[in-house]
């Protein structure tokens, strides 16, 4: 088996059995981003000297005895939202083009410190703004199983790169699916962790009541491992919390017998594909299989939350993504024209108009829209009220049922250009995960098929903190039908 | 509900972005679509919801407020577009 096919854990094994070594690890991880990168463009950036430094001092730990730490050694990849000291950082926008940060991301470091080999920075729609890495400003990312489609978004990249074996696992973020989506259109694994598991601290914000870093890996076993090394309380990001993570491997393979899992109506109505949700039912026979008792539970408000979600994220958004003005960092009409005789609006008007994409534009329009006098009480106010009935719907769920099942996507892999003419039309691909997002509950997205070739996802959602329990019925569904040993042919 | 030229005139202007007239004859058209579809939320009865703040939610976190050197100023300094005497520079405003 080629090394870049390697899972965390089996490549953990051979390094700690020195079968192999950290060089060769990373070398056959950078070979193939060399061979496939091309091809799929999941890579912004690829930081080989780096990597070459972070591989021998982990080769050295290795060899000092350092065996607990599962992802020492491994190479990976951050999606470009995540501040690296001294490497570009652009969240896939023109206008951070060039931006060094001064300062690392606290996942970033957290990951430095467990000895993980990170080879570069992945592409996303900019921002984190999208469903299918279309909105990069720096071109798409293409699905490894058909490079005619996405990859899913925003984390494209980091899906694609994991899909594809040009890094073991790599860290995405999830504000209203971005996780997910991606996860399931490339056959991977991808977790929203509850909101405040992970810190936020020195990554590009975009929703800051939702922003969840996560992980993508090819496994769920290798899922625990990565969110072991990410979760944790912050003093740097105050929503973190102070209960400490549980031991996620703990009860892993335990099996889901007895366990009471949720199908909300709500997802099983009109605009869900019928090939995917075939697949979907055809997992909840599985589960049953399994010894699952699986029975229908009505949430009546999370039909409405992609609707409050396109509220408050863009109100959100707009407020984060005001700091871009030319003056600190960034693209700046200043540079391009120095000693000019521009007023200071014309500077922020000028350089914001020129760097933005359309869609960073289209959410800021929408959520200074959505906020300005007249309107704040009609949308904001009345998005945040349907956002507690969600909250509520999903507190009186896990009453009754230990998990939820849904559909990731209401549709397989879509053309690249299919849907980018509508935006409204690509804002529909949320539906299954923004309600999620919006009350702070933990989802797993686990492989659960292909429709003509394509990946599919399934989702998973546990109550606030559980992410163990995802990751005990992920597996159990993971090792029963093993979807993800289909690699793609890229 | 369409949104008027002068109402993405007026939001283009708060949200400080200089849009131009094809692009925001664009906006007009995609935001109306997108608003249109919020809509949707007034099918809902939310006159009993309490937006008030949570228990975990209504307490601050603090710490004491003790300078600390960064020592990144001149790597802060790097990134922007005009500067002088270790300050970035920016247009008058007054």
């Amino acid at each position: 088996m080629d090394l870049y096919n390697f899972t965390i854990k089996a490549a953990h094994e051979a390094l700690k059995s020195k079968q192999i070594s950290v060089a060769e690890l990373v070398s056959a991880s950078l070979d193939r981003i060399k061979k496939v990168d091309e091809k799929l463009h999941a890579f912004l950036l690829v930081a080989d000297k780096e990597a070459n430094k972070q591989a021998v001092a982990a080769q050295k730990r290795l060899d000092e005895g350092d065996r607990v730490n599962s992802l020492l050694g491994i190479p990976m990849a951050h999606k470009d939202v995540f501040c690296t000291r001294g490497i570009e950082t652009t969240a896939s926008s023109n206008i951070l083009k060039g931006y060094i940060p001064p300062y690392s991301a606290t996942v970033v470091e957290s990951l430095d410190k467990a000895g993980a080999v990170s080879l570069g920075k992945l592409n996303c729609d900019a921002f984190a703004h999208g469903s299918s890495t279309e909105n990069s400003d720096f071109g798409p990312t293409k699905n490894p199983y058909n490079t005619d489609y996405v990859p899913g978004g925003s984390s494209g990249g980091s899906a694609a790169a994991v899909a594809s074996g040009e890094v073991l696992f790599a860290t995405a973020t999830d504000t209203g699916g971005s996780i997910r989506h991606p996860a399931g259109f490339c056959n991977v694994v991808g977790l929203k962790p509850t909101y405040g598991r992970v810190s936020r601290y020195g990554v590009i914000a975009m929703a800051s009541s939702t922003d969840s870093p996560g992980p993508i890996t090819r496994t769920v076993e290798d899922c625990a491992f990565v969110l072991s090394a990410m979760a944790g309380y912050d003093g740097k990001d105050s929503v973190t919390s102070k209960q400490a993570p549980v031991d996620y491997m703990e009860g892993l393979k335990k099996g889901v017998k007895g366990l009471r899992i949720g199908i909300p109506n709500e997802f099983f109505a009109e605009g869900l594909d019928p090939a995917v949700e075939k697949l979907v039912r055809a997992a909840v026979l599985e589960f049953e299989r399994l010894g699952a008792k699986i029975e229908g539970v009505t949430m009546p408000t999370i039909s409405y939350s992609l609707a409050a979600y396109y509220i408050i994220m863009p109100s959100e958004v707009s407020s984060n993504l005001a700091r871009y003005d030319g003056i600190k960092y960034g693209y700046s009409v200043e540079r391009e024209h120095p000693r000019s005789k521009f007023a200071l609006t014309d500077v922020y008007m000028r350089s914001r108009g020129d760097g933005f994409g359309a869609e960073a534009k289209r959410r800021i329009m929408l959520g200074t829209y959505a906020l300005s006098s007249g309107y704040y009480d009609a949308y904001y106010k009345k998005a945040q009220k349907v956002r507690q009935l969600i909250r509520q719907d999903f507190e009186k769920a896990f009453e009754n049922f230990d998990l939820l099942l849904a559909p990731v996507s209401p549709t397989p892999p879509f053309r690249l250009g299919e849907k980018t003419d509508d935006p409204l039309s690509m804002y529909l691909s949320d539906i299954y995960t923004t309600s999620m997002s919006l009350a702070g509950n933990p989802a797993i997205s686990v492989p659960c098929g292909f429709v003509s070739g394509l990946p599919v996802g399934l989702q998973l959602v546990a109550p606030h903190f559980k992410e163990d329990r995802l990751f005990t019925a992920a597996y159990a569904y993971e090792q029963a039908t093993k979807f993800w040993e289909q690699a793609p042919k890229i | 509900m369409a949104i008027s030229k002068d109402e993405i005139a007026k939001v283009a202007s708060l949200s400080r972005l200089e849009l131009s007239a094809a692009e925001q004859d664009k906006l007009a058209s995609e935001l109306s679509a997108v608003v249109d579809y919020f809509n949707k939320l007034n099918e809902l009865d939310t006159s009993s919801v309490n937006l008030e703040l949570s228990d975990s939610e209504t307490t601050n976190r603090t710490r004491e407020d003790i300078m600390q050197e960064s020592k990144i100023r001149d790597r802060i300094l790097e990134n922007a577009p005009a500067t002088e005497d270790g300050f970035i520079k920016v247009k008058s405003i007054l």
